[in-house]
């Protein structure tokens, strides 16, 4: 049997016992007019979930107007087979002369992701010295993470640290539990990738593990000083916490526009901008302390005749 | 029935000179009976009048109509009424003004007019508040019609698109230009409006020669037009984070062209020119949309009047209809639709179609995306520049020209730098009516604030360099600094020399990252295959480095436009489930943004070249925030093809009787702003008062 119609769940995969809502593609160009058709939504033991009609929206899309329940997938993951039933005015289901015709359509589950943060990492660590970052953990459907362990792996897949986040969110955050860790950076300088996973075992709700790179810029001692003085290029006044960035090192200056930044040995291009200054750079190689002035062009709200040239 | 409301623009006193109002109500009741008689159904005034064509009923008679009341039409109902016509100016807004009260006022003219001899002879204005000398050099301001005539037909311009914005202007229409900017420029001084010093020239209006100052008012103790001063309060400078009702967009700082306490933008020519033509006694018919011409015959005869329909806008709170700032003048018409006669003519001031993403798609294609409007949007509301003149006018029979000049004006449509607000072009406080539409300021980062974030389209992608996305090619105006070779007065017109291929090389400066910004991506989708919105993204880390104020009125979490959450995926499926046009999840934020975070962490990034212009920054620490980035249409350059005298020229090549055009609605001149509209409305005003009716 050929339906009129495809129905596709949004998003898909859906994750386990969460809402989610139906679209409705027409496969034929142009597509037919399916505004108004009424559908009855039976979950895979034939249970009516919702009844609701096709609407078409402004962008032409046609979609399963919203139910007050909303739509929620199943708790179990894996793909499961609905069915959409055309209901007719003028014939019920009852009526043995014309059976429904019925889309199915797959709803496929997903685990839930436990989404995992790290942050307030340097940008670059020396080479066997111990660094912090901190880590945080959160269900994408907002299972509760309290004391949810997680593990951290080097390159080669050691463990280096393992440990679970505490029961108070990160600032500004709803519910996002963190840990702050300790570690030791690797030896050998260059670039690492580490990554953390968490676990939740014996949740009621399937999770899928989900790993997050750790990126390391591992470094020589960082002991040379480059010293800056960040000022506006056209009155010379400081600009006060200038960002400076001198690639992975990294910093901000303080409220005279001035800042220390200790950097290994190399090549380097240094960026220095400000709030309402475009960033200015300058590319050289430092070999020992240096000192520079970085003059920045202020990013002036544009005039009319600036905007309408 | 509505109950009517008529206030004199004369506080109740005797009509203003020349004003008849049995011209009005040509079918009234006893002539000059005054309130009670005006305060009977309309239907009744009407009643035993000759029928319009089809036997169409008229609800209202008048001399002129004017469909629309910004700039051209303000400026047209005060010239026909000048003149002796009554004069009904019809606005689907709920106040007057278009989108010249949120305009910088920056009115470039030129020829030769008095303010430029005024700033030539180093001379102050009449009254004294000009403080400064003057912005430009004498031989920088001197000028002639035949200059600026040939300066707006350049064949020889190329632009740093590599376009040409003169050569396609109309000629006879760019010739009774040049010779009405002069007799304008006075024109809006003899109706409260006074220039600061000129100060360059704005674009579209020519290479030669310093031709635009802005408008200005003084602040004082009382809002008083007529000795040009205003309150802080009502330049919206007395509170960092309000507007007034007064002043939508808050006014700006206009010492260094005036002098100390001297503040200018649209609203120091909007609200000037509104007052001298309520109190001139131009009737004035708000909350009306302008939606069809009535002619004698469907393609022949004379355009006779105009049907109408009401568009309140309530606002979305209080539930009450908004008001206008003044009333005087004011019909308080509230039937679905009427029919307006017009005996003499119709001027079409209504606006150009940028707010119409179906007309706007005729030139590109993606535009037809509706989550980027045209700006001005709270404040104009959903009927601002809908094409509705040029929709009207091409059922009656009339051609269009210059349609091609809206792809190439270089800042037509544009990437605003005001984010989190579906408003994005110009500021707006509490305490304008309209905020609630726009729920948000906005969060103004400036170009350089693009280096903090990524940018991303509607599936989570990111699609350009971020920190080239606000950029805009240069100019194409004097003094010619990016645009035309030489500088200011060194330029010379009409010399093949300015289109050599070394020239456009040397000066070619378009970005695409607008481009990029709309082009489809995998949420795109038939039929039309919209791009969908653009977001930033960043995190905490970017709001401690930058001091960016996170809090109403800046952003609103509940307007579609900001939202906050704890992890990248829970930003993504709030951006989904709370944006009025996201069609399809930003499935792909997670991985951008880790990769993103590689790409930093490695110093360079791939895809885009970041690392070439700005430093970039990881994009982790919680909470994480998007701001929506908007695409801005702001106007148009293609419309309605007229004639010297602005009347609307059909298939034919003949201009339709009775019916003209100004502003916007016009097609062929790619000049951008006011300079346009003023003089347009100025002729089309001129000439219809002349006409015999």
């Amino acid at each position: 049997m050929t339906h009129p119609f495809k129905i596709v769940t949004v998003p898909a995969p859906i994750e386990a016992a969460s809402s989610f809502r139906l679209e409705i593609e027409t496969p034929e160009f142009p597509s037919a007019e399916l505004n108004g058709t009424e559908l009855s939504i039976r979950d895979a033991e034939g249970v009516e979930v919702a009844r609701s009609a096709i609407v078409r929206g402004s962008d032409g899309v046609h979609v399963l107007a919203p139910v007050p329940s909303g739509l929620i997938a199943p708790a179990t993951t894996g793909s499961h087979l609905w069915q959409a039933v055309l209901c007719h005015d003028d014939a019920t289901e009852d009526d043995a002369d014309t059976p429904p015709e019925a889309v199915p359509f797959a709803v496929d589950v997903a685990a839930h992701t436990i989404f995992v943060s790290v942050w307030d990492m340097p940008a670059a660590v020396e080479a066997g010295r111990p660094f912090a970052a901190t880590i945080g953990l959160k269900c994408t459907c907002g299972c509760d993470t309290r004391g949810w362990a997680f593990s951290i792996t080097d390159a080669v897949g050691c463990e280096v640290h393992a440990g679970r986040v505490g029961d108070v969110p990160a600032a500004g955050t709803d519910a996002l539990y963190h840990a702050r860790v300790e570690m030791m950076a690797p030896a050998e300088v260059g670039r690492a990738v580490w990554s953390v996973a968490a676990h939740c075992p014996d949740h009621p709700m399937p999770h899928a593990l989900r790993i997050q790179p750790l990126h390391l810029n591992v470094t020589d001692r960082a002991e040379i000083a480059l010293r800056l003085r960040v000022v506006d290029a056209e009155t010379g006044a400081p600009v006060p916490r200038a960002k400076i960035v001198a690639h992975p090192f990294r910093t901000l200056a303080d409220e005279t526009g001035a800042a220390e930044l200790r950097v290994a040995p190399g090549e380097y291009r240094i960026y220095a901008s400000g709030k309402g200054y475009f960033a200015s750079q300058h590319s050289t190689r430092i070999t020992g302390d240096m000192e520079l002035v970085a003059e920045l062009h202020p990013d002036r709200e544009p005039t009319v005749a600036d905007a309408w040239a | 029935m509505a109950k009517k409301r008529w206030t004199d623009s004369t506080s109740g006193k005797a009509p203003a000179v020349g004003m008849n109002r049995r011209d009005f109500f040509k079918a009234g009741a006893a002539a000059g009976v005054g309130a009670a008689a005006l305060g009977a159904p309309v239907a009744a005034q009407a009643a035993g009048h000759e029928a319009g064509p089809g036997g169409i009923t008229w609800d209202y008679e008048v001399d002129v109509v004017i469909c629309g009341g910004g700039c051209a039409g303000i400026t047209a109902a005060i010239r026909a009424r000048d003149a002796g016509a009554s004069v009904l100016v019809v606005d689907a807004n709920y106040d007057l003004g278009g989108r010249m009260l949120h305009s910088g006022s920056f009115l470039s003219l030129g020829g030769g007019d008095v303010i430029q001899k005024r700033d030539m002879a180093g001379e102050a204005d009449a009254e004294g508040y000009i403080t400064v000398p003057p912005v430009e050099e004498p031989a920088e301001l001197d000028d002639n019609v035949d200059l600026l005539f040939t300066d707006v037909t350049d064949w020889s311009i190329v632009d740093p698109k590599a376009q040409s914005p003169y050569r396609y202007n109309e000629r006879e229409m760019m010739r009774a230009w040049a010779e009405n900017c002069p007799p304008t420029r006075e024109f809006l001084m003899a109706n409260y409006v006074r220039f600061t010093r000129v100060s360059g020239t704005h674009g579209g209006g020519g290479l030669s020669r310093a031709r635009a100052p802005y408008c200005f008012l003084m602040l004082g103790d009382v809002t008083d037009i007529r000795k040009g001063t205003i309150t802080a309060e009502d330049a919206g400078l007395a509170d960092p984070e309000r507007t007034s009702a007064f002043a939508p967009v808050k006014m700006e700082d206009a010492a260094s062209l005036v002098g100390p306490g001297a503040v200018r933008n649209g609203v120091a020519l909007a609200r000037p020119l509104e007052f001298s033509m309520r109190e001139k006694g131009v009737h004035v018919m708000l909350n009306r949309h302008f939606d069809d011409l009535i002619r004698e015959e469907p393609f022949a005869g004379r355009v006779v009047g105009i049907r109408a329909s009401y568009t309140p806008r309530i606002h979305p709170e209080s539930g009450q209809r908004l008001e206008s700032f003044w009333q005087n003048g004011n019909i308080d018409e509230r039937r679905p639709s009427v029919n307006i006669r017009a005996r003499k003519a119709v001027v079409l001031a209504s606006g150009g179609h940028a707010g119409n993403p179906e007309i706007r798609s005729m030139f590109y294609g993606a535009m037809r995306e509706p989550a980027f409007p045209t700006s001005g949007m709270a404040l104009l509301g959903p009927a601002a520049q809908d094409g509705t003149a040029l929709k009207a006018a091409l059922r009656i029979g009339a051609n269009m020209a210059g349609m091609q000049q809206n792809l190439s004006y270089p800042t037509t449509f544009h990437i605003a730098s005001r984010l989190g607000t579906r408003d994005a072009y110009t500021d707006m406080y509490p305490g304008h009516p309209t905020f609630p539409f726009r729920a948000a300021t906005g969060l103004a980062v400036g170009g350089s604030g693009f280096e903090e974030f990524i940018a991303v389209n509607q599936v989570g992608k990111r699609f350009f360099n971020e920190v080239r996305l606000p950029k805009r090619p240069g100019a194409n105006r004097y003094p010619g600094d990016k645009a035309a070779p030489g500088q200011g007065l060194e330029h010379k017109p009409l010399d093949w020399r300015n289109c050599a291929a070394e020239w456009v090389r040397q000066s070619y400066t378009y970005d695409h990252g607008l481009d990029a910004a709309i082009a489809m991506n995998e949420g795109s989708k038939a039929p039309h295959y919209h791009s969908g919105s653009l977001w930033a993204i960043m995190d905490q880390d970017a709001i401690d480095r930058t001091g960016w104020e996170l809090r109403f009125p800046f952003v609103n979490e509940s307007n579609g436009y900001f939202f906050k959450a704890d992890t990248i995926q829970e930003l993504a499926g709030k951006i989904f489930a709370g944006h009025p046009f996201a069609r399809v999840p930003l499935s792909h934020l997670p991985a951008t943004v880790e990769t993103w975070n590689g790409y930093v962490a490695a110093g360079a990034d791939p895809e885009f070249e970041r690392e070439k212009d700005a430093p970039m920054y990881a994009i982790a620490k919680p909470p994480f925030y998007a701001l929506s980035i908007m695409v801005v249409w702001h106007d148009s350059y293609g419309g309605l093809r007229c004639n010297g005298r602005h009347q609307v020229i059909d298939m034919d090549g003949q201009p339709i009787p009775g019916l003209y055009a100004g502003g916007e609605a016009v097609g062929g001149f790619n000049k951008h702003g006011l300079g346009k509209g003023h003089v347009q409305g100025f002729i089309a005003g001129t000439f219809a008062a002349a006409e015999l009716g």
